[in-house]
Parts: C-alpha cells; sequence; structure tokens
C-alpha cells in the first residue's frame, strides 16, 4: 500500500477531469490498482465514488467560466440508466484479464485524444472567443 | 464530450463542463449498481476525493491560463504507460 502515490496520482487525475472534461477514472483506477492492491473490478467500482466528486466540483467551476448547459447534462444523465446497467452486469461477469484488456484499451483511446489535442494547430483563444 | 460536441453542437470547453455534469448522475449510478455487487470500497474511494478534488481546482484554474497542448501531451504519455502496464 502507498498512500502517498495514491494522492498523487488522485491529484492528477482531478487535473485530467477539470481540464478535460472527464471523470479522472482512467487514472483513478490503475492508481488503486498499484497502489492499493485491488483488483480491476473493485478498482473501476471503488473510483467512481471519486468520480461524482470530480465531476460535482468540475461542473461547478467549470459553470463559473459559463462552460456549462446543464439541461444538456440531465438530458445525457438520464439517457445513461440502462447503458449503466449493462456495463456494471458486464464487468461482473467477464474475466478480470479482459476488463484489464478493455481497460487498456479506453486508456489509449485517450491517450490518442489527447494526443491529438496536443499535436494540432495553434492555441485556442480565451473562452470569450466567438463560437464557431 | 465528443458526443456534446457533435450532437449538441458544443464548444469544446463548453461540453467539459456540461460532460462533468452529466458524468456525476452516470457515476452515481455506477457507484449504487456495483455496491449492489459488493465492489465498492468506500473508504479508498473517500480517501482519493479530496486531492481529486483539489486537482479539479487546479485544473479548471490552470485550463483558463496554461498551453493546453503541453498538458494534453503530459497526460497523453501518462496514459499510454498506465495501458502498457495493464497489457503487459
Amino acid at each position: 500500500m502507498d498512500v502517498a502515490g495514491l494522492l498523487a496520482v488522485a491529484f492528477a487525475a482531478g487535473m485530467l477531469g477539470g481540464m478535460v472534461g472527464v471523470g479522472g477514472g482512467v487514472l483513478f483506477v490503475p492508481a488503486l490498482v498499484v497502489f492499493m492492491d485491488l483488483t480491476q473490478l473493485e478498482a473501476e467500482a471503488t473510483s467512481l465514488v471519486a468520480v461524482v466528486a470530480v465531476g460535482a466540483v468540475g461542473a461547478w467551476r467549470q459553470h463559473g467560466y459559463d462552460n456549462l448547459r446543464l439541461r444538456d447534462a440531465v438530458v445525457v444523465g438520464l439517457l445513461s440508466p440502462v447503458g449503466v446497467a449493462i456495463g456494471v452486469v458486464a464487468a461482473n461477469e467477464m474475466s478480470q484479464r479482459t476488463l484489464e484488456l478493455l481497460f487498456a484499451a479506453l486508456s489509449l483511446y485517450f491517450a490518442a485524444g489527447l494526443a491529438r489535442r496536443a499535436l494540432r494547430g495553434p492555441e485556442q483563444p480565451s473562452p470569450a472567443r466567438s463560437p464557431r | 464530450m465528443p458526443l456534446l460536441i457533435l450532437w449538441a453542437g458544443h464548444r469544446e470547453r463548453e461540453a467539459t463542463g456540461t460532460s462533468l455534469a452529466a458524468i456525476v448522475l452516470i457515476a452515481l449510478l455506477g457507484v449504487a449498481g456495483h455496491a449492489a455487487y459488493g465492489n465498492v470500497d468506500f473508504a479508498k474511494g473517500l480517501l482519493i476525493a479530496p486531492p481529486a478534488v483539489a486537482g479539479v481546482i487546479a485544473g479548471t484554474t490552470l485550463q483558463q491560463r496554461v498551453p493546453e497542448r503541453a498538458v494534453s501531451a503530459v497526460f497523453a504519455l501518462l496514459l499510454l504507460a498506465s495501458a502498457a502496464l495493464l497489457i503487459f
């Protein structure tokens, strides 16, 4: 168990969440596996507790920058229960190795998205810019 | 995020906040579902929440001030390392 390592990655995951608009789970999960010896399934389930906190605080902070459309968020949230239920059941049915490989694929997908951001043209101006 | 940008016509930063708000609802449902299977270690989840929240506040503040491309590159490398750890 390495609490300091876990807390450091949790901070980084929160930063990623706040900046990119994800819950941070993509970093919480490996941190919980590596530093807390949780299984992949336990780590994915446990990470969601922190994802709730990251999402709530991140949305509140982004609201301050006028980057939140609450109505659209509620619509997406209300459409999700069936997908979440399928995901929870599937995660509990599949093997640990399959879950690890699927999570690795998700990490690579996020990495590719971030790499595209890093490699694209000039910096975007501030949020006050005119809409595209 | 991509869904909000493509289908709901959000600007990228606007989608960031909207995506985070939707994630709250989705993660709450996920916690409830996984808790029913006994997979959630609430103590460890609550342990990582405070530094994560501090990270969010730092991240949203920095998002407005630091070069987004540099930060994206750092996180892309972090995720590549994490994926490699899982695969091998």
